[in-house]
């Protein structure tokens, strides 16, 4: 082969070689691209699922619905009712709410689980003032336990607060702490840390945690939520649609608009 | 010949070595055994389980897991299983196929960075798993 020839063919194969290659690029980026594209119409945004049949709530009138237009108010608060705007009489056990709210929110959840952390400082907390202060919701909070004996404990002492009426500051102070999904950070000496901070009797709260007297309870309430299907936390149930994940605030209004108007469950 | 070994000479040049070339397929199949377990969780009517690594089954069951009634990780399967067939095409192949199956390989796995870039987006500020 003549210095010539090569050259040629070794400039021709450069050149195909590195055209081939910005091809390539741009076959990938276009790829990708059509991906993203296919990605965005086919996600399903329904953060619900359809309520089950014969759980339809009667229509009332619209006028009870509050606006969802104020900014969320993302503060976390290791007390009850840190604006007071939610009555008293309100709380009760691992709920609070109006008894004779139209809508009833569920929420299954792990003390551990970090979405259930996140979620309990948000969007919860947006709840609360939106649409449990209102009187429109009343929001049960459910033991679902995920990550093993840790989960389980905490949940026993969150049992043992509402034993004493402070199961909400306990459970916000709890949320707050962000215990480790994977890393050992729950210990009895913990748990007995934030009990003296929300200010319960701890003879009560020791006495409970050693005998396991909510064990059963928190088992009770994992039962439950397998028994509807639960695999994760937090899931929501709202008169019984599901919801999975860090449901946003608007997935929320968009269920208890149609229960309200009567056309959802 | 010596012209034809000579026009393929530069083009080899862009292809990964030997150790590469081994273990483009050995990763794809372990991210196919990965895609694989994340479908199973994502079927799965059991309690979730949670790898030590790995946050637990929320991004999997958010409503962005899922696209047009298929879990991405299924999605994620089926790429893993193109690339692990290249990366053996690309070990058995002579010359130009060798180089195809590199291209190819490219094609898909930069394909796959930028959409997997756009899944940790979703993750990171939409879904607020972080």
């Amino acid at each position: 082969v003549s210095p010539q020839t090569r050259k040629k063919t070794v400039s021709k194969t450069k050149i195909f070689s590195s055209r081939a290659f910005a091809a390539a690029t741009v076959l990938a980026v276009v790829l990708a691209i059509i991906m993203i594209g296919l990605g965005r119409a086919g996600y399903t945004k329904e953060f619900f699922t359809s309520p089950p049949p014969g759980t339809s709530t009667p229509a009332i009138s619209p006028s009870v619905t509050p606006p969802v237009s104020a900014s969320p108010s993302s503060s976390p608060s290791a007390t009850n009712n840190p604006s007071g705007i939610i009555p008293a009489s309100y709380f009760s056990g691992t709920s609070v709410g109006s008894p004779t709210a139209p809508v009833t929110i569920t929420e299954y959840a792990d003390y551990q689980c970090s979405i259930c952390q996140t979620f309990a400082a948000t969007t919860e907390k947006d709840l609360e003032r939106v649409y449990v202060a209102t009187g429109v919701v009343r929001y049960v909070f459910k033991n679902f336990i995920v990550f093993g004996d840790e989960s389980l404990l905490a949940a026993q002492a969150a049992e043992a607060a509402a034993e004493q009426n402070k199961f909400w500051p306990y459970h916000d102070l709890l949320m707050e702490s962000r215990f480790s999904e994977s890393a050992p950070d729950i210990t009895l000496a913990k748990l007995q840390s934030i009990a003296q901070i929300v200010g319960l009797n701890m003879d009560q709260f020791n006495s409970a945690m050693s005998s396991g007297k909510f064990k059963d309870q928190v088992m009770q309430d994992d039962a439950e939520g397998k028994a509807l299907g639960i695999t994760g936390t937090p899931t929501f149930s709202v008169n019984g649609a599901l919801g999975k994940g860090n449901v946003p605030l608007d997935a929320f209004k968009k269920v208890i608009d149609q229960i309200l108007q009567g056309t959802g469950s | 010949l010596k012209a034809k070994s000579k026009v393929v000479t530069p083009v080899s040049m862009a292809r990964p070595g030997r150790g590469l070339q081994i273990a483009i397929p050995l990763l794809a199949i372990v991210g196919m055994a990965i895609s694989g377990y994340l479908t199973y969780l994502h079927y799965a009517t059991v309690s979730a389980v949670c790898l030590p690594f790995m946050e637990c089954d929320v991004v999997l069951s958010s409503p962005y897991s899922v696209m047009w009634g298929v879990p991405l990780s299924l999605f994620g399967m089926v790429v893993y299983a193109f690339i692990t067939g290249l990366g053996i095409w690309q070990l058995r192949a002579k010359n130009e196929g060798k180089s195809l199956a590199a291209l190819l390989i490219y094609v898909m796995a930069l394909s796959g960075i930028i959409f997997t870039v756009y899944l940790y987006y979703l993750e990171i500020f939409v879904i607020h798993d972080f």
